[in-house]
């Protein structure tokens, strides 16, 4: 009797400490996610406005055309797959492997693969796919030139014509604790011009040195904007994964410490009824 | 002040620069322009380099700034670029 009263001690000593960890963890994701929701938020005002700089240049009818605009026929493709380096986030990696490997079904062509994170890049190995490029063990300081040499591969391997459209593979994040693992064609892109509000057009505009020559420039700084906002998406929704895991795992770890104390009671209570009912046994015997 | 504006430095770093000027002198692609007060809708490119700006009440601020874009209309300007740096 007392022996199983140790080992359930012992249990719950061991479930107490796990607890402990993850309550750790999902403090640590908190922490993080805060950063990286900051940095989205003063992204937000460069991207509005850049995107306002776009909608004036495309206020007129003359069309404009630029290298990472060009559609050609889709023979070579790219996917983008972002996933997180580390686990402990629930099923977030999982759904995106599940999205990632849509492309990589037999019938199709094999696609050029750019891998972020190492939980993806690592099942995907194993499943026996070649990755191009992986970039993992991302720490929070290697982050801006993750994004940026990523940007630049990608568009240094479109421009070249060695592929003909890239994909993204990542998790879109939409408000607090809606996400979802997203494939979005990033390139060639197209200029979204949403219809809000009045556009001055153009030709009010003194533009220089010309019309054509902004929108050259202006394409890439678009496409780095873009790429920089799945980035930060994707690790707002991994930050986001892993403290929903992590509050769930806690407050399991609380129900089961629940249910072990009452257990561990109920077993001392019954070992003291057990002595108790020896003692009076034992005296009645003796005083017949 | 009529003859001020507002300027705005944007990166994707967040705003770097937020405030009331007279002038703005900034590197375009075809050299340096100044821009003051009630200029007309006006959209460059700009290749980079040393930009000043001089404060409303009177303040001179130095940036060294990235290559980027300066849009202004209505009296509200706005600077674009990948970097800023404060040189004060």
């Amino acid at each position: 009797m007392s022996g199983q009263l140790r080992a359930l001690k012992n249990r719950i000593r061991g479930v107490e400490s796990t607890q402990k960890i993850t309550r750790a963890m999902e403090m640590v994701a908190a922490s993080k996610l805060k950063r990286y929701q900051k940095l989205r938020e003063q992204t937000t005002p460069y991207v509005q406005a850049i995107e306002g700089v776009l909608k004036r240049l495309l206020a007129t009818d003359i069309p404009l055309s630029h290298p990472l605009l060009e559609t050609r026929a889709e023979k070579e493709i790219a996917l983008l797959v972002i996933t997180s380096d580390t686990g402990l986030c629930g099923s977030y990696n999982h759904s995106l492997v599940a999205e990632a490997r849509k492309f990589l079904r037999p019938d199709y062509k094999t696609p050029l693969l750019i891998g972020v994170g190492k939980n993806g890049v690592n099942t995907l190995s194993r499943a026996g796919h070649v990755w191009q490029k992986t970039f993992t063990n991302t720490t929070t300081a290697q982050v801006e030139p993750v994004i940026t040499e990523t940007s630049s591969l990608i568009e240094k391997l479109f421009t070249e014509k060695k592929i003909d459209a890239v994909y993204a593979v990542y998790t879109h994040f939409t408000s607090k604790s809606i996400y979802r693992a997203t494939a979005e064609k990033i390139l060639p892109f197209r200029l979204e011009v949403t219809s809000g509000g009045p556009v001055e057009t153009s030709s009010l505009y003194i533009m220089e040195p010309s019309r054509e020559a902004l929108f050259t420039r202006l394409v890439p700084l678009v496409f780095a904007a873009k790429m920089r906002m799945i980035f930060l998406e994707s690790f707002i929704s991994e930050h986001t994964a892993r403290m929903n895991a992590m509050h769930q795992a806690t407050e399991n770890a609380k129900e089961l410490i629940d249910a072990l104390v009452l257990l561990r009671n109920k077993i001392r209570q019954a070992a003291i009824t057990k002595e108790l009912i020896e003692i009076v046994s034992g005296s009645k015997a003796l005083k017949n | 002040m009529a003859t001020s504006y507002s300027l705005k430095i944007i990166t994707p770093q967040g705003a770097v620069y937020e405030g009331t000027v007279v002038h703005t002198f900034l590197p375009t692609e075809n050299g340096f322009v100044g821009v003051l007060a009630h200029h007309a809708p006006y959209l460059v490119s700009s290749k980079g380099g040393k930009m000043a700006v001089k404060e409303s009440g009177g303040l001179e601020k130095d940036f060294q700034v990235g290559p980027g874009f300066f849009e202004v209309n209505h009296d509200q300007a706005v600077f674009l670029t990948q970097t800023c740096t404060s040189q004060n």
